[in-house]
């Protein structure tokens, strides 16, 4: 209890208060894990490069975010102008296209789409679900070799559950607009909605730590039972019902590790001296900035080093009463030309950019090591459709936040026109030490630095 | 670049491409009866169906009058047609969908040609995109398109993991926990949907997060299925830090009261039963009385003792009382203090109090479940017997069939398991349970393959995957002990036992899980929580109202179930259900109270029936504004089965929107669309149907004017039917019975399946239909019908998809 209570002392306070040099408090896992990846770092040697992907549906009113030229940075859009005191630890990254998201024969679907290929630089399936077929998402490639350091291998977060009945668009099923991390092609991985759940998840219900090892050794026999279990199971199956449970039994496993790990350490997670949130709350702003709070004492704590965000699912229609936008999202998004609609639209653009600014704001005054948080982290903000009216997949709206990995940041990157977006993850998974030939459609990594 | 190649090959092979394009052409004259053209008026416009045809086939063919057949005749006829530039190529067979399947004309390929923009040649100006795109489209569907008297293919049936609902439901019927205290799904990530609905199998993924949350409720179930714990048997367990009032701490610990005053302790007694009491204790004597010590639970008082003993031999004074589970206060009180002042002075030493028990396995008030599951055990000898005689009762029930050797063997490994690591009997039992409820055979419901390499291999579902099939359908939750006798003596396999055991359990209150997850879901009810309408532009929109809206739906369609009612109500009916809240909100008078109960209508009533209910016509609406758009499209999805294409990307801005004024009307918006050829054909369609409903606002409130416009509900359809307010579409819906009939049973079908319905179901929708048509269209007769096809009584596998 006392080694708790110390603990919980040293982690005081959540952001600006908490002066958590994460060496110091680590667990000796992540240590040894820091001294491998080393090799990405440059100024802050030996800490890990978290990163993070937050997802913004329906587009842009793209005139008003096209970022200015400026000798040697970027001059603030009406839409980005809320960077304004975070400008220089933001990259604005232009000429960056979804290939995958458009139709390539597939008809309308460009809100499914735009969120099923966002992250996977894939084609999904056109099914409105008897055949679902993606591809695995960049951030579930990073946990794959991050996340074997740190607790959890990965965290997904989302402002909206999405629909809850009837059709999502055009035929896709709503597994496409309601997730954008998959693990395998046919897996998306759900995202948590509610921020106590999310706090949980990251730092284990504080009640039942005393019986920790001995829960820990029972999960673990009876994980064992389930993976014989589903093999004796999928001897009577046909190949395509055995798939299904392929699922399962890769899920398990991955439990079954994490736990494994768990009894090795026998280290309570270390839950940050900070209020756990009660819920969800009412006004968006609150709920976005919250998830994102919960998003940044993941990575302080190391408890992940990859993380995505849905802000809301594409095509989503919900409205924003805080900034006195009445009308739906979605239904905004196709204004026809109607500048009242597109007035409303450049609202919520800046109001997304808004909460984004606060979020690299609070990674900025993070202490980590001798520098901060934000110094080791690269945070992606941006989404699958350019424009919402006309669903176009080129020109996306890209933020890149942060200098994880040795990034220079400050700058307008801009691209040849039609550059893969998968570029840009190559880049990023090069940056924090786990690079790949290609994913996606990428024809290679964009310079960073 | 790949289109210049592309395009190369094809001028390359031009001939060779024609002579593939037309296929069969020329050889055979296929049946001349298919390929006449029909008269104009069979298939004109929103016609009724004919006889022969589904209302499937009847919408494409519709299709092809209004577009595709306009569209091909543009710009493919000139050279494709039999009397075109290229010579004998037969285009002109195409007339509708059989004509079109029957034209030896190569589809795929003209689809092809069609939607990557190779034809027509560059030449000439060709169709638009979102032209091919109607077209490919159109021709997806007649590749696809299965007509109703095929052979019935019953399809697949991927393993199905409960879905939150169904989770949540099989715990309540498997061990008691009800879930409108402890909802053990609320945890577990959302599920995703297709095709409407949040039980499809195939869209039903499992997740590491899913598996951590599965894995802890399991845990949680057994313990508040079971209670907590109990070692039964006389085991006194002192009682903590007795504190007291009037008294002073004695030194080997205790109370010294010296005065009228009591010792207080508290005891948590895990479960209600009979415990033994005892008090230590001794007194100093003094006047004509023994000290007289009362002891009290919960401050009652339960008994009492004359306390004789002395300090150097202290009495144990006893009692068995019954205790309630929680904690209690246990005190002993020094009832007759006596006291002269420097004579004599009675005191009362209490040094310990215990609590032994629950002494007896009778006495014990166990939760519904513990019976249930420890039953099986009576009579088996010894740790180990008993557990596998738990476990495998409790897999029999868990795995919806009987266990087999292998199932016992594998949970009795993990009971040895545990007693092996030092685990007590009931604990190692418990854990047992909870491997249970995570294996792959609880979470999921599969259905063994005889001949699992071969995927076209079809087979009969044996009696118990039926009855569960059965049951979740029914019930969202596992069969009860009747269904799974049934399945015992095979009664359930044939046309009669099915029938009764569907009758049985739709009788049950059980079937609410019907009501409320297909009515919901296919209704879209659920969407009510999530629709963000605007409280400034509605102020009256509360909690309470959307609630009552739901409950409108939900009583309407529940009592269809249950009086055996026509399924032509959901089009119109003279009847609704309202509480005084939605009667106040619909502007009916004369209800009071917040019950819901049956009202009969005015006549011209423009309510009744399910499009007019506050939900529907609240969940069809944009946050400040109706959509007829949204509205139209209901009814051609929910009700008639046959949505439009969605609208192309990059909408034109409409001729009068741009400007710096404020949003043009809903109506002035629409109007637009019937000027530009893209937008007419799907809005001539959906827009009057749509406009039909003006006058409801947003939140299913009647009105006559909007912004001080008088509001105008009228619309021409295709086919020159004038609607004026929406009991002109109820007239002509209902005319259409054949066609809702048809939807509705897809709808069903789907959510009955967990599957997405395909071309190849046509036929069995079509004979379901047909027979729920027959039997006076009950919605009772169209869940038997579902129930007793071949479609849900037997299955083949699947193909791999890569």
């Amino acid at each position: 209890m006392n080694g708790r209570l110390s603990r919980r002392t040293v982690l005081r306070g959540l952001g600006v208060s908490m002066a958590l040099p994460w060496l110091e408090c680590m667990t000796p896992r992540a240590a040894a894990a820091a001294r491998v990846i080393g090799g990405g770092g440059a100024a802050a040697g030996a800490a890990p490069v978290r990163l993070a992907f937050v997802f913004m549906p329906n587009g842009v009113n793209y005139e008003a975010w096209a970022p200015v030229k400026a000798a040697g940075a970027f001059g603030l859009s009406p839409t980005l102008k809320p960077l304004e005191a975070v400008r220089s630890h933001v990259n604005v990254i232009t000429g960056l296209t979804l290939q995958n998201a458009r139709a390539n024969g597939d008809g309308p679907g460009d809100h499914a789409r735009s969120s099923a290929s966002f992250l996977t630089g894939q084609q999904a399936r056109k099914t409105a679900g008897n055949d679902i077929r993606n591809g695995v998402s960049i951030d579930q490639v990073a946990a794959a070799s991050l996340g074997a350091q740190t607790r959890l291998p990965s965290l997904e977060l989302g402002c909206e559950h999405g629909p809850a009945a009837g059709n999502c668009d055009s035929g896709y099923s709503c597994a496409y607009t309601s997730n954008i991390s998959w693990r395998d092609a046919s897996t998306p991985v759900p995202k948590i909605v509610d921020p106590a759940l999310a706090f949980e998840r990251l730092f284990g219900d504080a009640t039942q730590a005393a019986a920790a090892a001995e829960r820990l050794s029972r999960r673990k026999s009876v994980l064992d039972f389930v993976l014989a279990e589903t093999q004796s199971l999928e001897a009577s199956l046909g190949s395509h019902d055995r798939r299904k449970l392929d699922q399962y039994q890769t899920s398990v496993r991955e439990i079954e590790q994490r736990i494994e790990r768990a009894r090795r350490e026998s280290d309570a997670p270390k839950a940050p001296d900070v209020p756990a949130p009660a819920g969800i709350p009412e006004r968006i702003s609150e709920h976005m900035d919250l998830l994102f709070d919960m998003l940044l004492l993941a990575f302080q704590t190391d408890t992940t080093r990859v993380s995505t965000l849905m802000l809301a699912v594409d095509g989503s229609n919900r409205t924003f009463p805080e900034i006195g936008i009445r009308d739906g999202h979605h239904h905004l998004s196709h204004h026809q030309g109607n500048h009242e609609m597109i007035e409303k639209i450049r609202r919520i653009d800046r109001f997304h950019v808004e909460r984004f600014a606060r979020f690299v704001q609070r990674l900025a005054e993070t202490p980590e090591g001798e520098g901060t948080l934000l110094d080791n982290s690269l945070v992606l903000f941006g989404g699958g459709i350019s424009d919402g009216n006309r669903h176009n997949h080129e020109d996306l709206p890209i933020l890149l936040a942060g200098r994880g990995g040795g990034v220079e940041t400050g700058r307008l990157i801009e691209n040849p026109r039609e550059t893969p977006l998968c570029n840009l993850y190559l880049s990023m998974l090069e940056r924090a030490g786990c690079p790949r030939e290609n994913f996606g459609d990428s024809t290679g990594p964009l310079a960073l630095s | 670049m790949r289109m210049c190649r592309r395009s190369l090959f094809w001028f390359g092979c031009l001939c060779a491409g024609a002579a593939v394009l037309l296929g069969l052409g020329g050889l055979a004259d296929p049946q001349p009866a298919l390929v006449q053209p029909r008269p104009a008026a069979v298939a004109s416009p929103d016609q009724q169906p004919r006889p022969d045809q589904d209302a499937h086939e009847a919408e494409l063919d519709q299709r092809f009058q209004e577009v595709i057949g306009p569209l091909l005749k543009k710009h493919c006829h000139e050279c494709h047609a039999a009397d075109g530039i290229k010579g004998e190529m037969g285009m002109e067979r195409i007339v509708d969908v059989r004509s079109a399947q029957s034209s030896g004309v190569d589809l795929r390929l003209l689809r092809e040609m069609l939607s990557t923009g190779e034809m027509p040649p560059d030449t000439r100006p060709g169709p638009t995109e979102h032209e091919r795109l109607l077209a490919a489209q159109w021709l997806d569907a007649v590749i696809a398109y299965v007509p109703p008297d095929a052979p019935i293919d019953p399809g697949w049936m991927t393993p199905h993991r409960l879905n939150r609902t169904e989770y949540r439901l099989t715990l309540r019927d498997l061990l008691g926990i009800d879930p409108r205290r402890i909802d053990l799904s609320q945890r577990l990530p959302r599920d995703d949907t297709g095709y409407g609905f949040d039980n499809i199998a195939d869209v039903l993924t499992t997740s590491p997060l899913a598996v951590e949350e599965y894995l802890a409720a399991a845990e949680k179930a057994v313990e508040l299925a079971l209670g907590p714990e109990v070692e039964i048997g006389d085991n006194p367990k002192p009682l903590k830090a007795l504190k007291g009032d009037n008294g002073q701490p004695l030194p080997r610990g205790g109370v010294f009261l010296y005065s009228a005053g009591a010792a207080r302790g508290e005891y948590v007694a895990p479960v209600e039963g009979q415990y033994i009491i005892r008090v230590r204790a001794w007194e100093t004597p003094a006047g004509d009385e023994r000290a007289r010590l009362g002891l009290r639970v919960d401050g009652e008082q339960v008994t009492w003792f004359e306390v004789a003993a002395q300090r150097d031999e202290p009495g144990e004074y006893t009692v068995s009382v019954r205790l309630k589970a929680g904690e209690r206060r246990i005190s002993a009180h020094f009832l007759n203090d006596y006291y002269v002042r420097d004579k004599a002075d009675r005191n009362l030493g209490i040094e310990r109090i215990s609590v032994a028990g629950p002494v007896d396995e009778a006495s014990v008030v166990r939760p519904w479940a513990w019976s249930k599951v420890f039953a099986p055990a009576a009579g088996a000898n010894g740790d180990e017997a008993q557990a596998r005689a738990v476990l495998g009762a409790f897999a029999a029930r868990a795995y919806r069939r009987p266990a087999t050797d292998e199932d016992v063997d594998a949970l009795l490994r993990v009971y040895r398991a545990e007693r092996e690591g030092g685990a007590t009997h009931e604990r190692a039992v418990r854990t047992g349970l909870t491997a249970a409820l995570v294996s792959p055979r609880f979470l999921f419901r599969t259905i063994r393959h005889p001949d699992p390499a071969n995927p076209a291999a079809r087979y009969r579902l044996d009696a118990y995957e039926l009855a569960s099939r059965l049951s979740y359908f029914l019930w969202s939750s596992m069969p009860d002990e009747e269904l799974f006798a049934a399945a015992a003596d095979g009664s359930l396999l044939t046309d009669e036992g099915l029938s009764a055991q569907t009758r049985r359990m739709l009788k049950d209150p059980r079937s609410a899980a019907l009501v409320e997850n297909f009515a919901g879901q296919w209704l879209q009810l659920r969407n009510l929580d999530a629709i963000a309408i605007d409280r400034a532009s509605y102020p009256d929109y509360d909690e309470q109202l959307r609630e009552a809206m739901r409950r409108e739906a939900e009583f309407f369609f529940g009592d269809l179930l249950a009086m055996d009612g026509s399924v032509l109500a959901l089009i119109s009916s003279d009847y609704t259900f309202v509480n005084e809240r939605l009667a106040r909100h619909y502007g009916i008078e004369g209800v009071t109270g917040n019950e819901f109960r049956r009202i009969t209508l005015d006549a011209g009533s423009a309510r009744g029936g399910v499009l007019t209910m506050g939900a529907v016509l609240t969940i069809t609406s944009n946050p400040s504004r109706t959509s007829p758009v949204k509205r139209g499209l209901f009814v051609l999805d929910q009700i008639l089965g046959t949505p439009p294409p969605p609208p192309p990307a990059d909408i034109p801005p409409l001729e009068q929107a741009p400007g710096t004024g404020p949003e043009p009307s809903v109506r002035e918006q629409l109007a637009a669309h019937t000027t530009m050829p893209g937008c007419a054909a799907c809005h001539n369609r959906l827009d009057p149907i749509g406009l039909s409903f003006e006058n409801f606002d947003a939140i299913g409130r009647w009105r006559e004017s909007e912004n001080g416009r008088p509001i105008d509900a009228t619309g021409v359809l295709p086919g020159g039917v004038a609607l004026s307010g929406v009991n002109d579409l109820k007239r002509v819906l209902s005319d259409r019975s054949d066609q809702f009939v048809e939807t509705l049973t897809a709808k069903m079908l789907t959510y009955a399946l967990g599957r997405g319905v395909e071309p190849f179901d046509r036929p069995a929708i079509r004979h379901i239909a047909v027979r729920t048509r027959a039997n006076g269209d009950r919605l009772t007769a169209l869940i038997e019908s579902i129930v007793l096809s071949e479609t849900f009584r037997t299955a083949r596998g699947k193909e791999l998809r890569r």
